[in-house]
């Protein structure tokens, strides 16, 4: 490949966009190869996590045949977590093992199905090939240099995930902001699916999703997250990066989730478990109106190195939009293979495509959300408040009375203060 | 459990050369040294003797946080070596 001859298309990261994007382009005949920073693909990779699977029907159908998915989500929570108590809603759905609607993963082996995928394809996945540069000639990209060999291509795709060096380098990130980041930690928990599914109410190959809000991150902007896999449980929390900026405890990391960890609520449900491995990842959290620009002629952003992260608060979503902006930005280029899918147009294709797809469509929907999730008094004030108000109608006193509903919520009323909290409800029903 | 123990379980390989690099006269002033407690895998912390902050690579699982959070851009971070690093076997 050092011989001089060039590719239709080079992709640097072998995550779900990049090898996403891979598979669609071998399919159609170019030729491609991923290069890896990571021995495999998948080495460098975390998720929390869960990849929604119905946006990517249409688009990864064939791809994603036979993937090893953890478990299908049958039961869905949020839990708003104060001290020792909390309260959850929760939803159980009999998502079918034919259609499911979302299902947790493990990035090892998941990505290293989607190589292997690609690979049948002919695309080349390189590992142990960090991408220090871009080849830069008559105004576009031309290749992209590894331990200062070149690899010329008619097009990048930098699948190079949320730091993405190569946005950086091609100045369509000026540079990184916290406010634009999660930071995201989790542990690995090995336990029996026997046990997994007594515990979590759910069939073999279902599982259950939790989202905790409140002092799980301290009052912080984010949360905490528990998936079930197959015969292990992921347990994390993320943190708004700049919230961490803001404060001044010497609480680390480490303590979140070991507090987390330890909750009465949480400890029940990995007693006995085994951690087994500890990771970190940051998620490009800024949502719409922190998206860079999506390239530049011969170079595409896909999946997190372009930002396509969309946080609801009930919805925390990633490896979708990654998969569905590898197979656009693959599509636009296959649809100017005969030309130079290194023109501009061939960009704009891509930024066309994506922006009617519902990856920013949904991101545009939602443009408000990091602003709004970003008011600490969702964590702060409202979790104590609702769990205080329930606990004090469950209670019965030693004079023998209870607290009248009536004056329960007279009490949360003043605690959160009336219009505050309609202004914030207000906000949050824009979500 | 703490963190190093945590650090532990990983696959990791080492490089003996930091890929993390402090820029001692910026660290030197700053006032927040909020990358102490903003590294997930707690690798930084204050030299007793000098009162400097240092960094220990190892174990370092490449998320980037003390990079984008340093407020005087003062850690110049890249990926280690192909080869080294943290290798997720479950992720």
């Amino acid at each position: 490949m050092s011989d001089g001859e060039e590719l239709d298309v080079v992709v640097v990261g072998a995550g779900c966009a990049g090898l996403a994007c891979a598979y669609e382009l071998a399919s159609n005949g170019l030729t491609v190869a991923v290069c890896e920073r990571g021995d495999v693909a998948g080495a460098k990779n975390l998720t929390g996590g869960r990849l929604y699977l119905e946006p990517l029907k249409d688009l990864c159908g064939d791809l994603l045949e036979g993937a090893p998915f953890e478990r299908t989500v049958v039961s869905e929570s949020i839990v708003l977590t104060h001290g020792d108590a909390s309260t959850s809603i929760r939803l159980d759905h009999g998502v079918g093992e034919d259609r499911p609607h979302s299902a947790t993963v493990l990035r090892a082996k998941f990505d290293q199905f989607l190589a292997d995928r690609a690979g049948e394809k002919e695309a080349f996945v390189m590992g142990e090939q960090r991408v220090d540069e871009l080849i830069r000639e008559d105004g576009k990209v031309a290749g992209v240099l590894v331990a200062g060999e070149e690899v010329r291509a008619k097009v990048v795709v930098a699948a190079d995930g949320a730091l993405s060096f190569l946005a950086v380098e091609a100045g369509l990130r000026k540079e990184r902001e916290p406010r634009h980041f999660g930071v995201g930690v989790k542990e690995l928990i090995k336990l029996d699916a026997s046990l997994i599914e007594e515990r979590f109410n759910v069939a073999p190959r279902q599982g259950a999703a939790r989202m905790y809000m409140g002092d799980v991150t301290d009052g912080l902007p984010g949360g905490g997250f528990l998936y079930t896999n197959r015969d292990s449980i992921s347990i994390g929390v993320v943190v708004q990066m700049d919230a961490m900026e803001r404060r001044g405890e010497e609480d680390t990391f480490n303590d979140l989730i070991s507090r987390f960890k330890e909750r009465p609520d949480v400890a029940p449900l990995i007693r006995g478990g085994e951690t087994v491995e500890y990771g970190a990842h940051l998620v490009p959290e800024g949502g719409f109106d922190a998206l860079p620009e999506l390239g530049i002629p011969g170079l595409f952003l896909v999946g997190d190195a372009a930002g396509l992260v969309l946080n609801t608060g009930n919805l925390l979503r990633g490896m979708d939009l990654a998969m569905a902006s590898g197979v656009l930005a693959a599509r636009s280029i296959i649809e100017f293979r005969e030309g130079d899918p290194g023109c501009p147009e061939c960009l704009d294709h891509y930024k066309k495509s994506l922006a009617d797809s519902f990856v920013i469509e949904e991101m545009r929907l939602h443009r408000k959300a990091p602003k709004i999730l970003s008011n600490e008094r969702i964590y702060k004030v409202y979790p104590p408040a609702v769990v205080d108000m329930l606990r004090s109608l469950f209670e019965v006193d030693e004079k023998g009375e209870g607290v009248p509903v009536k004056r329960a919520v007279k009490k949360m009323r003043r605690t959160v203060g009336t219009w505050a909290a309609m202004r914030d409800i207000m906000r949050i029903l824009k979500l | 459990m703490k963190v190093e123990e945590k650090l532990a379980l990983n696959a990791i390989k080492n490089h003996d050369e930091s890929h993390i690099v402090l820029d001692e006269e910026a660290c030197a002033r700053c006032e927040t040294r909020i990358c102490i407690r903003a590294c997930p895998a707690g690798l930084y912390s204050v030299e007793p003797a000098t009162n400097k902050v240092i960094v220990d690579h190892s174990g370092c699982l490449e998320c980037g946080t003390c990079m984008v959070i340093c407020p005087l851009d003062a850690v110049t971070w890249r990926y280690p070596d192909p080869g080294y690093g943290i290798r997720y076997r479950h992720g």
